[in-house]
């Protein structure tokens, strides 16, 4: 992020949240103030679940529990920390412990370290296809969530608009050439060969049945989901104690909206 | 002799070929596109594989 931040990247597919934190001041790595970014279009709804350690089989089972995050005042610790206020679990009757990124916490989970985590797809379904239990999932819990989006920087995108314009219509394109049952196959062959060495053909099957799906898989129109930006801000504001509560700060649906008008 | 004629039919065909219009490849932009590692990326990877940034004008 810090350099998209600076320049060097055009265009950064990313969770919304981390796009917030950075206009707000918040964010993990030490960037100038006001980065000039905004959110151009939507790309998914996050893909998280709430994944217990060896033998925890719910929620209610963590209380006294050590937790794995990759840092305390990111939007998918949010998540987490939200699921366990709805289950009645006060953050004092648990520990947190920072983890590091979603391999990591998925390894230390395996290795009986901690007793739940937030993990995106597939490492959820590799963690329950080794005999763990999903505890929650996400977007059952907390409703319209805004996951990955495309982000730029409001000057790039003014004096780059063709070429903005041009990348919406291809990763758009992008969309509609993975979620056409006809190209499943083909799909599923891009996952093994690019999303990492744990990526075997059956997981594969499995991850591409939850990033296809049709409800909660990813966004067919490219459309920034406004419902879903305002429950990460909700979030965002709970657990950082500053209130957040216009969208439109953030996105600017219009590059999205001109790239596919036909 | 007939090395004379295919050295002459060579340059007779060089001629014809620089005096042709030049077709020139597509120019594409560049766009640099961070991301992180994941089957998220899945559109991407299919966009790139596709062409349909080459289609649109980009190499990303």
């Amino acid at each position: 992020m810090q350099g998209f931040a600076e320049g060097r990247f055009d265009i950064a597919m990313t969770a919304i949240d981390n796009v917030i934190a950075y206009q707000e001041g918040q964010g993990e790595a030490k960037i100038p103030d006001n980065p000039d970014m905004f959110v151009f279009m939507g790309g998914d709804s996050g893909f998280l679940s709430l994944v217990g350690g060896k033998g925890v089989r719910n929620v209610a089972e963590l209380k006294g529990k050590k937790l794995s995050v990759d840092a305390m005042t990111t939007g998918y610790a949010f998540v987490l920390r939200e699921l366990l206020a709805r289950s009645g679990i006060a953050e004092s009757e648990v520990t947190f412990e920072r983890a590091g990124g979603g391999l990591q916490r998925f390894q230390e989970l395996l290795k009986g370290s901690h007793d739940g985590t937030m993990l995106i797809a597939p490492f959820d379904l590799l963690a329950i296809n080794q005999g763990h239990a999903r505890l929650a999932r996400a977007d059952e819990h907390l409703g319209a969530y805004q996951g990955v989006v495309g982000a730029t920087r409001r000057s790039w995108a003014r004096e780059n608009e063709a070429t903005l314009l041009g990348f919406i219509r291809a990763y758009h394109a992008g969309v509609q050439y993975v979620v056409d049952p006809k190209n499943r196959e083909i799909s599923e062959a891009l996952l093994v060969a690019l999303a990492g060495r744990t990526m075997t053909p059956q997981l594969a099957r499995q991850a591409a049945d939850t990033l296809l799906d049709p409800k909660s898989g990813f966004i067919r129109d490219a459309a920034v989901n406004m419902q879903g930006v305002a429950t990460v801000l909700a979030l965002r504001s709970k657990f950082s104690g500053k209130p957040l509560g216009n969208p439109a700060k953030y996105v600017d649906p219009s590059y999205r909206d001109k790239a596919l008008a036909r | 002799m007939s090395r004379v004629l295919v050295a002459l039919a060579l340059a007779a065909m060089s001629a014809v070929a620089s005096a042709l219009p030049q077709v020139k490849p597509p120019q594409l932009t560049p766009i640099s596109v961070i991301v992180f590692p994941g089957g998220w990326n899945l559109p991407i990877w299919a966009a790139e594989r596709q062409g349909f940034f080459e289609q649109n004008g980009l190499r990303a």
